[in-house]
């Protein structure tokens, strides 16, 4: 059932992560945070999340780097990516070969835009 | 004087750049305010409250830094902008650990001052002092580990006073490194250090050679130390 869905928020900022964490709850979702790339390989090898929620421009590995790691492996390449950041470098085609269904620009981002992107994923 | 590289359009650039995410985020807390469907409490909206006032602080110091940037693009106006007097330099970090440690704290983080002299006079301008050593402090709070320390330390060095702001982030990579000790004069992005755009350390690097110091840089075990060397005064202290 999509409604209980867990989204791992990989987000350098903690206050943006805790704003879509608020978010995605309020849409009934369940999330978990990661601060970094590596806290987030970190939970991946815990758990499998329905949808990961990728800001691209990380502290030290960024999210470019993720991507490859977590294509590398079978179980995890499954994982649909909604990519939001600031700096939009690729567009959508150039990142689906590395799981990422939906780009979203986080300056224009709203929690309906969120738990609508989040949704698609799912899908 | 240095002479910035790049121009008005590379300062606007990195201007842009790191506008972007304090404004996102106080579009984002402020669209959290105002939904009632998230089920906050007031302790909870205060909290934001307090945090938007936070963000909101650090964005002016931004656009304070871009108005810098273009001040310096002319070295002979602002080698008359103001004057460099006998200033304690200890007083200036400690008001600034003061003024950023909510700030650090929401970033889960502490700051911390060490000195083992008495408080130091060097030729400086409080104010220009004031904007290098909250560009170091902050960029040092944005790098570091949560939960870390960043620890500002001053010390005397023959005719020199030393501030180091220290944090234990992400090591800069060697040729980072380089890169920056060779050309500290334009805004330049570092690999590694995400939503930076190099503009806060050049800032400080022009008002540093204009208070007659210098900027350095260097890695530690963990982290990165940035330093400014001041000229002591000659003033007798009445410390």
């Amino acid at each position: 059932m999509v409604k209980s869905a867990t989204i791992l928020i990989v987000e350098d900022d903690l206050l943006l992560a805790e704003c879509y964490e608020r978010w995605l709850q309020a849409g009934g979702y369940r999330t978990i945070i990661a601060t970094n790339a590596q806290t987030a390989l970190d939970v991946l090898d815990e758990q499998l999340p329905s949808v990961i929620l990728l800001d691209m421009l990380l502290h030290g590995a960024n999210g470019m780097q993720l991507l490859n790691t977590i294509q590398s492996h079978a179980d995890l390449a499954k994982i649909p990516v909604v990519v939001c950041s600031n700096a939009l470098p690729k567009h959508l085609p150039e990142l689906a070969p590395y799981g990422v269904r939906i780009v979203l620009d986080k300056t224009v981002l709203t929690r309906e835009k969120l738990v609508a992107a989040v949704r698609e994923a799912l899908l | 004087m240095q002479q910035p590289l790049g121009g008005p359009s590379a300062i606007i650039a990195a201007a842009a750049h790191e506008l972007k995410t304090p404004l996102t985020l106080i579009s984002h807390i402020s669209q959290m305010l105002a939904d009632d469907e998230l089920g906050m409490t007031e302790r909870e909206r205060l909290r934001y409250v307090q945090r938007l006032q936070m963000v909101s602080a650090r964005t002016l110091r931004l656009v304070q830094h871009v108005t810098l940037g273009y001040r310096l693009e002319d070295a002979t106006q602002l080698a008359f902008a103001f004057a460099l007097e006998p200033v304690n330099a200890r007083e200036v970090c400690e008001t600034v650990l003061h003024e950023l440690t909510p700030y650090a704290r929401e970033y889960q983080q502490e700051l911390q001052f060490k000195t083992n002299v008495r408080p130091q006079l060097v030729l400086a301008n409080r104010d220009i002092l004031y904007d290098v050593v909250v560009n170091l402090v902050d960029n040092a709070i944005r790098h570091n580990t949560p939960g870390q320390v960043v620890e500002v330390a001053a010390a005397t060095h023959r005719e020199r006073v030393r501030l180091n702001v220290h944090d234990t982030g992400e090591n800069i990579s060697q040729h980072d490194l380089n890169r920056l000790r060779q050309n500290l004069g334009a805004p330049q992005p570092l690999s590694g250090h995400a939503g930076t755009s190099g503009l806060g350390l050049y800032v400080v690097n022009q008002l540093t050679l204009a208070m007659g110091g210098s900027l350095g840089l260097g890695r530690a075990r963990q982290g990165t130390t940035f330093f400014v060397d001041l000229l002591r005064s000659k003033q007798l202290s009445l410390w």
